[in-house]
């Protein structure tokens, strides 16, 4: 008997496929593009021993058997980026929601990697991570480089369309204060020192929201040109205008407060 | 010529079980421990003779511990039964005995408010990663209308713990105001799942007055309330957008279609008056 007539039967293929598996997880977690055929790389995925994250891009499991979460494989294909947005500040458990969707903000512009529902995405934002504040947070076996809070908080409101919505930043904002882990005085100082506008805007309307406070700085920062800025992704239509604040709002001040969870 | 000696493979640990039984389940590991956690500070609460007989728990973690549902969140709600003052000192205390040491690290108090306190829980993962963060939220706003019932679950490690709970009618009430306060798409899942897997047709009876009497607490003001029908419809195109977007709502299992949870959300609306 031939060896065509072994692989035929379907004998050799499963020593085939520990083989690509142990091989895998030895040279792994992360594979691009790996020299191995692809009926094997296809076999390996529907049987949920790895994973593929986008066209040419697999993860296999570690050693010890476990799978990386999809922030810990963003800091080892972009080791200069950080984690950042709302997807940050509840992974430091500033809040008690849980989120799928995922961005780290890094140099170089790359594809979007996804795993089961969720899903990351890589924002180019080479000024921001030079200057960023981050830290490298240690879970298990996992590393991650991540924004403190009050960097991914600045980063969520100069980008709004990776914060999940208006309510929950006040929510964190809430927590973050509450438990000693963001601060007034260091947001608005990492604001006045990105000189921008839109972050016054909105970081100045939020904190006017916990704490009832209008910041006299920000309110300076945020009147200094004539346009307005819209809470784009955090409510796509505008309902109300904030003239304090040059703001466009989705919804009515009362109604923002009153979503804000307890 | 050194001869390495080949080393055992190690035995199974309490983690490495946990590991095997979150695979077993078919769950993250991280979703296996936060619900042991959850389960024990819920149990520990109870526990305590300053707290006993005067808080009740609710909310997601309880739809998901006693009631199965398969949406993730980090957060205990409780409430005290008669709408009392709680002190926050004994809930500190409850979390600071020998035995909530194992799970609880530290509690940070948040400020508290004149409805409720809140406090963030910093606990030992079991499985050996970094700690977990877990949000503590205990509510006087109101008094609970009905009486709450004892709820019995499994603790993933084997261990049986009776709590008691806010009854899921009641809970379902308060579900619906908070869809018409905030309009999340989370809250649109749990209404569908109180909707299809919980609430008996008995209890659907029920809701109507509950979820008036509900609505009525001044102490949660509902914005748009002169007109209960209008505002559910706005907070249901709200929750359609978000639930398109894709944040906000963690499950476990499948999602179900919009249009399924739209028509659980209807029959809620049938159930909510126009007017207080």
């Amino acid at each position: 008997m031939n060896s065509h007539n072994l692989n035929e039967l379907g004998l050799t293929q499963m020593p085939k496929l520990e083989q690509a598996m142990a091989w895998l997880v030895e040279h792994g977690p992360l594979h691009v593009d790996p020299d191995l055929p692809n009926w094997m790389l296809k076999a390996l995925v529907r049987g949920g021993r790895i994973a593929r994250l986008r066209r040419g891009l697999y993860l296999a499991p570690t050693a010890e058997g476990h799978m990386l979460s999809l922030p810990a494989v963003a800091t080892l294909l972009a080791p200069k980026g950080y984690l950042s947005f709302y997807g940050a500040l509840t992974l430091q458990g500033l809040t008690d929601q849980e989120t799928t969707r995922w961005a780290v903000v890094t140099d170089a512009r790359q594809g979007s990697i996804t795993l089961g529902q969720q899903r990351l995405d890589f924002v180019p934002w080479p000024r921001r991570v030079r200057d960023a504040d981050v830290r490298t947070h240690r879970r298990g076996d996992e590393t991650i480089r991540i924004a403190t809070p009050a960097q991914a908080l600045a980063d969520a409101l100069e980008a709004p369309r990776y914060a999940r919505s208006w309510p929950e930043l006040v929510h964190i904002v809430r927590n973050g204060t509450g438990s000693g882990r963001l601060s007034a005085r260091a947001l608005r100082a990492r604001a006045l020192a990105t000189a921008s506008p839109a972050l016054a805007r909105r970081l100045g309307f939020l904190l006017e929201l916990e704490t009832g406070k209008v910041d006299a700085q920000l309110s300076a920062l945020a009147q200094r040109s004539n346009n307005w800025t819209r809470l784009a992704g955090l409510g796509e239509k505008t309902r109300v205008r904030d003239s304090r604040w040059r703001l466009e709002l989705p919804r009515s001040r009362e109604d923002l407060l009153a979503a804000v969870r307890e | 010529m050194t001869s390495k000696k080949k080393r055992k493979p190690a035995g199974p640990t309490f983690r490495t079980e946990l590991a095997r039984r979150a695979k077993d389940l078919g769950v993250r590991d991280e979703d296996l421990d936060r619900a042991l956690i959850i389960g024990q500070i819920a149990g520990l609460l109870v526990q305590d003779p300053a707290l006993k007989g005067k808080l009740a728990h609710k909310g997601a973690a309880m739809l998901r511990l006693v009631d199965q549902s398969e949406r993730l969140s980090r957060d205990l709600d409780s409430g005290e039964i008669r709408g009392d003052h709680v002190d926050g000192r004994a809930v500190v205390r409850a979390l600071s005995t020998a035995s909530a040491k194992r799970v609880v690290l530290r509690v940070v108090t948040n400020r508290p408010s004149p409805n409720g306190i809140s406090f963030l829980l910093e606990c030992r993962a079991l499985r050996g990663a970094a700690t977990m963060t877990i949000q503590l939220s205990i509510n006087w706003s109101e008094p609970f209308i009905l009486p709450p019932v004892k709820a019995s679950y499994v603790l993933p490690g084997g261990q049986p713990i009776t709590i008691p709970v806010m009854q899921a009618v009641e809970r379902a009430a308060e579900k619906v105001r908070a869809f018409l306060t905030r309009g999340e798409a989370s809250d649109a899942y749990d209404l569908w799942w109180y909707e299809t897997r919980v609430l008996t047709p008995t209890e659907h009876l029920k809701l109507l007055g509950l979820i008036r009497r509900k609505c009525t607490n001044t102490v949660v003001r509902i914005p748009g309330a002169s007109d209960l029908l209008v505002r559910f419809d706005a907070m249901r195109a709200q929750a359609h957008e978000e639930w398109q977007s894709g944040h906000g709502l963690v499950i476990a299992g499948t999602k179900p279609d919009w249009a399924d949870v739209d028509r659980a959300l209807l029959r809620f609306k049938g159930r909510t008056p126009r007017t207080l």
